[in-house]
């Protein structure tokens, strides 16, 4: 079940990378950074970054239908300091994110409930000068939401993509000092911890009646009989029936992974033994 | 450092904890009306509903435990040829519209996690263009010695939903005003109070789904038991409402003949077969495409899986099985409503 973290800054990972006691593993073009299930790229900043690194760790790491991926860094927010509920250190989890080049929206798709309060966030090319703030939909700006996120939904689901943001100022262009952004990103690590249990929490959709062992077997039985993938379809799909209609396990089938054919007549003959013994008629 | 999964316990939103509202849809009554109903949705501000409604690799059934609902304005097709899988009642003008997408009920069988991407709730509010559309529809009929018929409750179940969208309502009094059309509101709800107000007409027939309590329990999720269902049937009758019973789907399961045997007498004894307009039996199909896609994604009720056949465009049960199937609800149904009430798909 991994956990996917891409961060734009070496100051935004920093305080991550010492939460989750990861280290940075060499083998990578891309400063990647690693523990058990847990992997962080630092991609660097800008949208199209964003996305490169994004693809690439996606493209490295094994998933499975349980993986979550995150992106998490600072954002300037529109609203004026001292002029409204937004200050500095307060962190968002993005439910609209808008390309402000190409003027398209994306929405992750929020099934899981997590601490954080919500905001829109459009990435811009450049850091938005105050004097600009209005030409945006009030919320978040950033420079790379939009290229993560449309890296991540190439791969993954819209509900394991997650996208956090801390306030680390209200459009002025001053530059942070990269232990201001660390003490930023640091404040919001429980918040984000959580929203990332409860992404891990939300399950895909209805288990399959067939086990990981089941599936093995199937699979096994298709190397032996040299199934083809319509006919290796059809044999999971009478598996399934037959533990759905029975309620029970499946029947013994270990013969037919010792079997070996050389014919497509002798698979053709074991699959109809197969169909006799899975049928639930 | 706490440890990734020590997070227990699933943290999931509510139903409709998000509204998605079109910018074009923002100023319609119904609009307003729906953001009032769920003041403490989080509001996301679109530019098409498509942009949300069909993401790639969304997951239905996971959505289905925290949908949201989607708000927005129908550009074209506000009326649609009925389909091939539905009975037409021998009327040459059947068509369909599509109000909502989705349903807020679950049911194993349905069709519905086939067709769309997504089981979020998308509600069009701009619901004069229906009517617009609707009586030219009428107008434009291919016989005017018939009705025009129209189900408005066809891809979704639109009088579960009436306490949140009043189309039922809307289309009612509509209905009122054109008499060359006859509207079908199909439902497996309970809903009728919603409604009862109303004074009846003869040109709104009231439809209600209704299986085998057992069957209705473990596969069709959130809807209202059989005893309530008929409950609002029997309310609806009284109140002079036309209502037809749709035997629809009816389900190949274990001892389905008792369990359908057993439903045709349950409802005979509660219902007078005699004020009843008519009555639909079809055993399960559905196109093919539908079929495919729901099978990639539920691995986990026994209706999808078993002997099925297909027949051009459809999936269904092997011919033998199907023809005993309607034979014996006809033959059930027959004893009781007369073989000229019973609308049959075969």
């Amino acid at each position: 079940m991994p956990v996917l973290l891409a961060i734009a800054l070496h100051a935004e990972a920093r305080p991550v990378i010492e939460r989750f006691r990861l280290k940075q593993d060499a083998s990578y073009d891309l400063p990647v950074f690693r523990r058990d299930d847990v992997w962080l790229t630092v991609t660097g900043t800008g949208s199209m970054k964003s996305a490169i690194a994004t693809a690439s760790l996606l493209a490295r790491v094994e998933r499975d239908e349980d993986t979550v991926l995150f992106n998490l860094g600072i954002a300037g927010h529109t609203q004026q300091a001292a002029d409204g509920p937004v200050s500095v250190g307060d962190r968002f989890l993005a439910h609209k994110i808008t390309e402000r080049s190409t003027g398209r929206s994306f929405f992750p798709d929020l099934l899981a409930r997590t601490p954080l309060a919500e905001s829109v966030v459009t990435t811009v090319e450049r850091p938005l000068e105050r004097a600009d703030g209005g030409t945006v939909e009030p919320g978040l700006a950033d420079m790379e939401a939009a290229g993560f996120y449309q890296a991540a939904a190439t791969f993954l689901p819209p509900h394991r993509i997650g996208c956090v943001k801390v306030v680390s100022d209200h459009l002025e262009t001053r530059r942070l000092d990269k232990n201001r952004v660390g003490e930023l990103i640091a404040g919001a690590l429980d918040e984000f911890e959580a929203a990332i249990a409860a992404y891990r929490s939300v399950r895909d959709g209805r288990q399959d009646v067939l086990t990981g062992a089941d599936l093995q077997l199937v699979e096994d039985i298709r190397d032996r009989l040299r199934l083809t993938v319509s006919r290796h379809r059809m044999l999971s799909d009478l598996a399934r029936s037959y533990k759905l209609h029975n309620g029970s396990d499946l029947p013994d089938l270990t013969r037919f992974t010792h079997v070996s054919v050389k014919t497509r007549q002798e698979g053709d003959a074991q699959f109809e033994r197969l169909r006799d013994i899975l049928s639930v008629e | 450092m706490r440890n990734l999964n020590d997070f227990g316990t699933s943290s999931r939103w509510s139903n409709f904890s998000h509204l998605y509202i079109e910018r074009s849809a923002k100023e319609y009554p119904l609009t307003r009306r729906i953001r009032e109903r769920f003041a403490k949705a989080c509001v996301v501000e679109i530019d098409d509903y498509k942009t949300v409604f069909a993401r790639p690799r969304q997951r239905f059934q996971a959505q289905k435990e925290s949908m949201k609902l989607i708000l927005a304005v129908k550009k074209d097709r506000f009326l649609y040829d009925g389909s091939g899988n539905s009975q037409n009642f021998s009327f040459e003008d059947f068509h369909y519209n599509t109000l909502m997408f989705n349903c807020v009920y679950n049911c194993d069988y349905c069709y519905l996690q086939g067709m769309y991407p997504s089981a979020n709730i998308v509600v069009f509010v701009n619901l004069e263009d229906y009517f617009i559309a609707t009586r030219e529809g009428i107008r434009d009929r291919s016989n005017p010695a018939q009705p025009f018929y129209l189900c408005i409750s066809y891809d979704t179940d639109l009088l579960a939903f009436e306490s949140v969208v009043p189309y039922c309502r809307a289309w009612i009094e509509f209905a009122r005003e054109e008499p060359d059309l006859l509207i079908e509101i199909r439902t497996k709800s309970a809903a009728y109070r919603a409604i009862r107000d109303l004074p009846p007409t003869g040109r709104v027939i009231l439809a209600w789904t209704l299986s085998p309590e057992p069957v209705a329990a473990r596969y069709e999720h959130g809807t209202a038991p059989l005893n309530r269902r008929l409950e609002a049937v029997r309310s609806a009758i009284d109140d002079g409402w036309p209502v037809r019973l749709c035997f629809d789907p009816v389900l190949a399961v274990p001892s389905w003949s008792a369990l359908y045997g057993d439903l045709v007498e349950e409802v005979v004894q509660r219902i007078d077969p005699a004020a009843v307009r008519d009555v639909t039996v079809g055993a399960f199909r559905l196109s093919k495409d539908h079929f495919q896609r729901m099978r990639r994604q539920r691995r986990d009720t026994p209706l999808l899986y078993g002997e099925f056949m297909q027949e051009d465009t459809t999936v269904t049960y092997p011919a033998e099985r199907r023809e005993e199937m309607t034979a014996f609800m006809r033959k059930r149904l027959g004893d009781h409503f007369g073989e000229e009430r019973i609308f049959a798909w075969t």
